[in-house]
């Protein structure tokens, strides 16, 4: 039972149970579903075991990794059981339901960006299908990443709208799946915050190159036109100024600090990770603003491949603030003004 | 019997606090709070559990249930919460809500 010993805390037991020659047939005979579900599968057992050489010799999976983006919405209809109807594939033209067509729509949004702009083919880099629900459980105030797909809730419609509303929110729940795949950072403390920051950073970029803003015309806020009408607050987050986003009387006042001297140590919301992110966030606002034209070329190049080839699952601010330094000076230059940017950000915050 | 359910994390990180007492509530009401109280089976989950690094974005649920002077508090991440606990948290923000 060599399989069994791979088994780690977290994922799909099913990865566990069935070993990859029965996920390779699956791949090999099974419907389009079936065979997106094993790739899946196959490259998280991969993952565990640190070799990718178990898909190399499948054509099948080379054809699915290239065939391009492969978006599904499925409709959870008010439920919980995962993935739920399809809704929307590829291709299909939108529906009456506008959270089918955002989340189809966000998806590509956040695919493009990766693929266009930093040369990746989806979530993990092999073509993953991207599978979103919508309509999860009743006035559900929330959006994840479960570890293969994405599921967005309806709000309460008292604190919280659609959570499909928000592109840079769809943007930052993909990237969870990114960084699961690539720096696996823990979800916890400082490597957790970073985590979160990472999302937040990519989901913004996401929503400032479908509008088409540089760095200086962008909001920088996570999640504007999430809440309601009686919520005094233009956003979740402010990347730009941690701290600002709402300050309201039902739910409080934004939490997040803008640099180290405020940094919460709390044991709720795992060690702070949508606190803390308050400050790697507005160490790329300020990196981006510093260099200037679009925040995704340069700043965004930067902290994708950190995200990609260095960061470890432990990294902590100052790991990933001297990662994104020495990535910027391999990339730019040493004596480049992005290099200097990215240093200079870092320091604005407290962290170098 | 008085339940409380505290809701932090999420993508969001709003807390959310909403407390229903049986007393105020209709007898069929009150009834079907014992219920679900009864199948959450909350002893089963700790005050404080050993903290571990959780999944992106899920919420964290503290319930206490406060029954005769007995008084019960469990802390459970959404992800590890079971269909009947997730029930009893629907109920109770619907209910909390009007
Ligand atoms: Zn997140």
């Amino acid at each position: 039972m060599a399989q069994r010993t791979h088994c780690t805390a977290g994922f799909d037991p099913i990865a566990c149970i069935l070993p990859p020659h029965i996920l390779r047939a699956i791949i090999e005979r099974g419907t389009p579903q079936q065979r997106a579900w094993a790739l899946q599968t196959l490259a998280v057992s991969e993952r565990i075991r640190g070799r990718r050489e178990l898909l190399g010799d499948i054509a099948t999976a080379s054809a699915i990794a290239s065939a391009g983006e492969q978006r599904t919405v499925y409709d959870v209809k008010k439920g919980s059981r995962l993935p739920g109807t399809p809704a929307r594939s590829e291709g299909n033209p939108p529906t009456k339901d506008a959270a089918v067509n955002e989340a189809y729509d966000g998806a590509g949004a956040t695919y493009d960006l990766y693929h266009d702009v930093y040369g990746r083919n989806s979530i993990d880099d092999r073509g993953m299908p991207l599978v979103s629900s919508v309509h999860y459980r009743v006035g559900y105030d929330n959006a994840f990443w479960d570890g293969s797909q994405m599921v967005y809730g309806d709000g309460d419609g008292k604190i919280f709208q659609r959570f499909t509303k928000a592109v840079d929110v769809i943007g930052h729940e993909l990237t969870h799946g990114v960084t699961q795949y690539e720096a696996g950072l823990e979800y916890a403390d400082q490597a957790g915050a970073l985590n979160e920051s990472f999302s937040d950073v990519f989901g913004s970029l996401v929503k400032q190159r479908s509008l088409g803003q540089t760095a200086k015309q962008a909001d920088w806020l996570i999640g504007a036109g999430l809440f309601t009408a009686a919520v005094n607050g233009k956003a979740l987050r402010s990347m730009a100024a941690p701290g600002t986003a709402y300050d309201d009387p039902l739910i409080g006042k934004d939490p997040q600090p803008a640099d180290m001297t405020h940094y919460v140590q709390t044991a709720d919301d795992n060690g702070g990770v949508h606190i803390n992110s308050g400050i790697p966030n507005r160490a790329f606002y300020l990196t981006a603003m510093a260099i200037g034209g679009n925040a995704w070329e340069k700043a965004g190049k930067v902290w994708y491949v950190t995200l990609r080839d260095r960061l470890r699952p432990k990294s902590d601010f100052k790991g990933a603030a001297t990662l994104t330094v020495a990535v910027a000076k391999e990339l730019f230059g040493a004596r480049s003004t992005v290099a200097r940017a990215v240093s200079d950000g870092w320091a604005k915050v407290g962290v170098l | 019997m008085r339940v409380k359910l505290e809701r932090s994390g999420g993508f969001a990180n709003v807390h959310r606090s909403v407390t229903v007492d049986a007393a105020t509530l209709a007898p069929s009401r009150a009834a079907e709070l014992h219920r679900l109280v009864a199948a959450a089976d909350l002893g089963k989950f700790p005050e404080n559990p050993t903290p571990l690094a959780g999944r992106p974005d899920r919420f964290t649920y503290q319930l206490t249930v406060e029954d005769g002077g007995a008084s019960h508090t469990a802390t459970v991440s959404e992800d590890v919460a079971t269909e009947d606990l997730q029930r009893l948290v629907d109920w109770l923000q619907a209910t909390a809500e009007g």
